[in-house]
């Protein structure tokens, strides 16, 4: 054995380093405290930006809204028109607009549809579900398919499977959605016969509570996969690549010197580690989702915020497509904030920055 | 004669180019005995990494294969085994730790359950067994405040720390030899001696091998029984520390201890240095590589690989071996040609 | 060239090459192939594809050629992909470059920038302008232009940001060059590599984004692109799927050639990926 060094080691002289451990704030508090600087920095001035922007636009666009609703609704009255722009506000100088407009948006209040002649959140709300549920079920057919096909494809490096899978990724990206959409409407609907049209549910059927559920669930099923399958190809190439990239990090090395299979180490080490980058695709890819959502509602007759938006763009309901800007920007930033704080919760090496 | 824990005899390990296979270590030879340090020192490139990795059948798959040797452990044959089988002997029987410790370590998994995963690898504990055991593994390595650490990241940690948990991971099952790939080249000079001074007690204590890489003199003074150069793949030199720091019979090993530095003030005006650089793998020929650069280079050099012989024997400690010409022509004792 | 020998070594970068080629040569044929207006009735409606050898394609619902509306519609929506990723190349790099490089309350404010469009979805801002601005062609490309720019810009942000660290970029600021001459002369030719690559991708959704429009019924009338087409077969799809069908096919051709180029690109000027 060697002599005694000079300096001081944990070893040699542990009270000198007994509680160098410093106290450190528990994660659920770290999480919290980024919780709020994020809402505090990031999305209240987007969101005010969002809505100034909005009604800017209104402004923006040619022929105030009254004169186009008067078109729409064929007024000649110059009285009623008189009496709209009173109603509506627009007689008023714009800052005095604007304020009115910021005042109504705080109490949620986003104007009135004239085309249905109901308030605009409430024309929203009810078109919110049927949304979230496409939204949700094309993720989870994206997230599924993609991930699996990553982790197969990096599995087979450069191999045929590994060729085929990125090929196949390549093609589902290039395909526009409406396309699949109308192409799975044509196998499986006008074909085969085994799925419908389209549409939420099948009109005047009551069934049950499973029966519905079932009803839903084939209706719900091309629409899906149409939106699933273009984002999936995303999530296969990141996850492939991040899991190509992670095998290659030392740490998956010490795993093998451990002794573990080939399994866990692929598990535990390299698609926990690949896992980070794809949640950062998931947050980054929300807003395509949504604008996914849209056209495939178009197609599939899918009555959710993106037929609410087609109609009102086609009808020049101005009220409720920027009701839906705002509203559907607002899930974006939702979303996204979520996605940040899952993404800093996995990864301990993010410190409150 | 005890049997070595690990034989190794003619280990070549080639890489894949894309014009080809390129060898990298040619024909190795090498044995470590129970309870001895072997190290096997050169310089960066000479494959004694790519050396290391083969005998854990760590190689990356695709772009570097073993293509021919035996590698025996005890009394299995590693080279030839599958690579379930090999992975049940990783960890258990021989073990590994690597030279960036940091990096090492999987970054979003804490210290315990990493641990806890090499003790898991091949014992089956499970609980508070498992959590004493990985505290008692933690108290070995002298790391401090343990059941604290079990919970923490690898960011948060020192080099010297993550390598003395890496340390802790690989001797978890016991490992009758442990390699150590070059483990204190990137911690600062202190930290250094930390690590070094806990191999050497952990190897009093456990009585495993240690086979460790490096390219520093200062650390094979310090730790080895036993001493291999290597040079562009080759072992061009064997024998005990005694034996290569008082009589080094090649011009590479006599050219590399010529160049460290001894304290006071420099005796001459230009620092020594073996002049050439070490030949690309590809351009490789039949004869010595060290041919270009070598004070002693005959013509027999360049048209024959030199075979190995002794100058030394020595029952106990094993024979001091050469691959050079001219040191065989020094040699009194003439061409015992080695065959292992 | 050095780099058309790097390119053609990547056998499917090469494939989409070829392919971006056909179609090319598609559209500037067009003129040539099939002189009078792809709009007009010349037959009878509904012949099926690759049964009559006047209407290689068929006809639609209408009577129109399949084929001359497909090669025709080449021009156009290639016209529109590129000038509309072109539009969006411009604003982002300028935009991206200048949060990159400037710390401080600008570079902050660019980056907020790129959040904020970062944050409307595509599609939505896409149909609101529409519907207030009108679906005029040029607006349809400013439009998809000013939806598609952030990704560009974000990426020239993260390349802007790691060269400005580098020593020479420090070396350029010591000799007194101006920050625009430094942006433009020695940052922006290193960073743009990726971003050229990026940029092949922004054309295909470019065509996308426009044929999902064109789809909805909402851009421009007067002219016809594959995206319209598909939309203009979809009360048929029972009857005539192929009206559909056939100007999806060449969507998809379209910008999978789009995207192997773009790999390759992509390879070749970051070899370190080349894995």
């Amino acid at each position: 054995m060697n002599s005694s060094r000079i300096l001081p080691s944990p070893y040699t002289d542990p009270l000198r380093f007994a509680g160098a451990a410093r106290k450190r704030a528990s994660r659920p508090l770290i999480l919290l405290r980024r919780l709020g600087k994020r809402l505090l920095t990031h999305v209240l001035p987007l969101m005010l930006t969002i809505i100034v922007g909005t009604f800017f636009l209104i402004h923006a666009a040619p022929g105030s809204f009254v004169e186009i609703m008067s078109s729409e609704m064929q007024l000649s009255d110059q009285a009623m028109i008189d009496r709209l722009n009173i109603t509506y506000g627009l007689d008023q100088p714009l800052y005095v607009q604007l304020w009115k407009y910021l005042e109504a948006v705080c109490h949620l209040d986003f104007g009135f549809s004239y085309r249905q002649n109901i308030p605009v959140t409430e024309a929203i709300l009810t078109h919110l579900p049927a949304t979230l549920i496409l939204m949700l079920s094309g993720l989870a057919v994206a997230l599924l398919t993609g991930v699996l096909s990553g982790i197969a494809a990096a599995s087979n490096h450069n191999g045929w499977l590994d060729r085929l899978l990125s090929m196949a990724g390549v093609f589902f990206f290039a395909a526009p959605i409406f396309w699949v959409g109308i192409m799975l409407v044509v196998l499986f609907a006008v074909k085969l016969d085994w799925l419908p049209i389209g549409g939420i549910n099948t009109i005047g059927a009551d069934d049950g509570a499973f029966g519905n559920l079932l009803d839903l669930g084939t209706h719900l099923l091309m629409p899906a996969v149409a939106l699933g399958l273009h984002q999936s190809a995303i999530y296969m190439r990141v996850t492939r690549n991040a899991m190509i990239e992670a095998a290659q990090a030392d740490y998956v090395r010490t795993a093998f010197a451990k002794g573990l299979s080939a399994t866990a180490v692929t598990l535990r080490h390299i698609f926990r580690n690949a896992l980070l980058p794809v949640i950062t695709v998931l947050g980054l890819q929300f807003a395509a989702v949504l604008s996914g959502s849209v056209v495939i509602e178009a197609v599939f007759n899918w009555p959710g915020l993106g037929s609410l938006l087609y109609d009102s763009v086609v009808a020049r309901d101005y009220p409720v497509v920027l009701g839906i800007i705002i509203f559907s920007s607002l899930l974006v930033i939702v979303v996204n904030l979520v996605i940040d704080l899952v993404y800093a919760w996995l990864d301990p090496r993010i410190v409150l920055e | 004669m005890s049997r070595p824990v690990l034989d190794v005899r003619n280990l070549s390990t080639a890489v894949t180019t894309r014009k080809g296979d390129l060898t990298i270590v040619d024909d190795l030879n090498l044995k470590v005995k129970r309870g001895e340090t072997v190290a096997i020192i050169g310089e960066s490139g000479c494959g004694k990494s790519l050396a290391a990795l083969s005998l854990m059948r760590l190689l990356p798959k695709g772009r570097a294969r073993i293509r021919g040797g035996e590698i025996r452990l005890e009394d299995r044959d590693l080279a030839k085994l599958p690579d379930r089988d090999v992975a049940r002997l990783r960890g258990r029987d021989i073990a590994m730790i690597f030279q960036d410790p940091m990096s090492a370590l999987n970054p979003v998994m804490t210290i315990g359950r990493q641990i806890e995963e090499a003790i898991r690898a091949h014992v089956d504990l499970k609980g508070e067994a498992l959590r004493a055991r990985s505290i008692e593994l933690l108290k070995l390595v002298h790391i401090p405040d343990p059941e604290a650490r079990l919970k923490e990241y690898p960011h948060r940690l020192s080099g010297g720390m993550c390598q003395r948990i890496a340390i802790a991971m690989a001797i978890a099952c016991e490992p009758r030899l442990l390699i150590a790939d070059e483990p204190t080249t990137a911690l600062d000079v202190t930290i250094q001696a930390q690590v070094l001074q806990l191999l050497q007690e952990l190897k009093a204590r456990t009585g495993m091998a240690l086979l460790i890489i490096t390219h520093d003199f200062g650390v094979v003074a310090e730790m080895a029984d036993r001493v291999v150069v290597m040079y562009a793949g080759r072992k061009v030199e064997e024998g005990t520390v005694r034996e290569i720091f008082r009589d080094p019979r090649h011009p590479y090993t006599q050219g590399l201890l010529a160049l460290t530095l001894h304290p006071g003030p420099p005796k001459v005006d230009r620092l020594p240095e073996i002049r050439g650089v070490v030949p690309a793998y590809e351009a490789r020929g039949v004869g010595c590589p060290f041919a270009d650069r070598c004070d002693k280079v005959m013509e027999v050099c360049r048209r024959q690989a030199p075979a190995t012989i002794e100058v030394a024997q020595n029952s106990l400690n094993g024979n001091h071996e050469v691959a050079c010409w001219a040191a065989e022509l020094e040699s009194e004792r003439y061409v015992v040609t080695v065959d292992h | 060239m050095h780099f058309l020998r790097n390119f053609s070594r990547n056998p499917m970068a090469l494939t989409g090459g070829l392919l971006l080629l056909l179609v090319l040569l598609a559209a500037l044929v067009a003129p040539v192939i099939f002189p009078a207006d792809p709009l007009r009735i010349v037959g009878p409606a509904l012949i099926e594809p690759f049964t009559d050898g006047h209407y290689p394609l068929g006809t639609d619902g209408m009577g129109r050629d399949m084929l001359a509306m497909i090669i025709h519609g080449a021009g156009t929506t290639l016209a529109i992909g590129v000038s509309a990723a072109l539009t969006a190349l411009v604003i982002g790099v300028t935009i991206g470059a200048i949060a990159g490089y400037y710390g401080g309350w600008i570079g902050n404010l660019f980056g907020r920038l790129i959040e904020l469009f970062q944050t409307i979805p595509g599609i939505v801002f896409i149909l609101a302008l529409v519907s207030l601005f009108g679906a005029h062609m040029v607006l349809i490309v400013l439009i998809i232009g000013l939806v598609s720019w952030e990704s560009i810009a974000r990426l020239t942000r993260a390349e802007v940001m790691a060269w400005k660290k580098r020593d020479f970029i420090l070396a350029c600021r010591a000799t007194g060059m101006t920050d625009i001459g430094i942006i433009f002369g020695e940052i922006l030719p290193n960073a743009l590599a990726p971003v050229i690559a990026v940029s092949t991708l922004s054309i295909a959704g470019a065509i996308l984004a426009e044929s999902g429009l064109s789809f909805l019924g909402l851009g421009d009338p007067n002219i016809s692109t594959w995206g319209r087409l598909v939309g203009d077969g979809r009360n048929m799809i029972t009857s005539a799927w192929y009206i559909s069908a056939i100007p999806g096919v060449a969507i998809v051709v379209t910008v999978f050639a789009l995207s192997l180029v773009s790999d390759g690109l992509g390879e070749i000027l970051n070899p370190r990926l080349r894995r």
